[in-house]
């Protein structure tokens, strides 16, 4: 059984490896999204996907 | 951060990432049932004993690859024909997946050679040869690719047109048993699966299982890739900003 151990914990550890290397980087960069999306100016945030038009402030002495 | 989960929410309502949760539970479902019958349920080999469970995921893992690099034909194709870059980044994603699996069926299947003809290797055997010719080629595509996304245009077609013609391999490395010297044992045969019913149960347990697992990995590096590029937007509109 012993063979048998070695390759399922080759074939299950390298399966796991590469999830949890996918899984880091994939968080690493969703961060990445939100930081370098608050740094955005309020006018290129409406344009982003999902967004809706942000109502505008009334103008004073028209 | 209201825009990035704005961002991440658009990104997430997409049609291929809605059946993501579905595979994973599926995935997490099917991986226990098959690791069961594989390693508990299916009786052993009568002249290998125990070691031939080695067989059950060593050929799962080896027909994702299969499946992986028949998809890196595709979706490189439609990016050519279309020019579609999601096609691409498919392409991408599918050649990554399916090298690991490549690497995870060699490294499997050495093992068991090892404990089966007291060999880690044999040079002469034609399916190891040209399974591990299907590594070299997929991690020169892989390569390619990196190189292509540095310089951009033509040369992403490049990668692309090596995707799709490296697709010949397959066939090659799957009849290589017929057509060459091999010791491989020949599992799937035209007249059908050469083993006990209760093994090709826990074959196809297993087969289900990787599939699973792999279409998970590839549709979560295909959203990688899709984060690559927008944290690479956000950037070019920062500094325009």
């Amino acid at each position: 059984m012993g063979w048998v151990a070695l390759a399922y914990g080759v074939i299950w550890l390298g399966l796991a490896a590469y999830g949890l290397r996918l899984a880091a980087a994939t968080r690493r960069l969703e961060r990445e999204v939100e930081r370098l999306a608050e740094r955005l100016p309020e006018e290129e945030k409406a344009g982003e996907p999902g967004a809706t038009a942000a109502p505008r402030p009334p103008r004073r002495g028209g | 951060m209201a825009g990035g989960r704005r961002a991440s929410r658009a990104a997430e309502a997409a049609p291929a990432w809605r059946a993501l949760p579905w595979l994973e539970a599926a995935a997490a479902l099917a991986v226990p049932v098959a690791l069961y019958l594989g390693l508990v349920w299916a009786p052993p080999e009568r002249v290998m004993g125990d070691v031939q469970r080695i067989m059950y995921f060593h050929v799962a893992a080896a027909m994702t690859a299969y499946l992986a690099f028949g998809l890196v034909a595709v979706a490189s194709a439609i990016y050519l024909l279309r020019g579609r870059a999601d096609w691409n980044r498919a392409a991408g994603a599918a050649g990554e997946v399916g090298v690991l699996f490549t690497t995870l069926t060699l490294l499997s299947g050495s093992i068991w050679a090892r404990s089966a003809w007291n060999v880690w290797w044999l040079w002469q055997d034609a399916r190891l040869t040209t399974t591990l010719l299907m590594w070299f080629l997929y991690a020169g595509y892989l390569l390619l690719r990196g190189a292509a996304a540095e310089s951009g245009g033509q040369a992403g077609r490049l990668a692309a047109l090596y995707g799709l013609l490296s697709v010949a391999i397959l066939p090659v490395v799957h009849f290589s048993v017929v057509w060459w010297y091999s010791n491989h044992p020949q599992v799937i045969t035209p007249r059908g699966i050469q083993m006990a019913p209760q093994m090709a149960l826990a074959l196809l347990a297993a087969t289900v299982a990787l599939l699973l697992v792999g279409a998970v990995l590839f549709l979560e590096r295909l959203r990688l890739e899709g984060l690559r590029e927008r944290v690479a937007e956000l950037e070019a509109r920062a500094e325009r900003a």
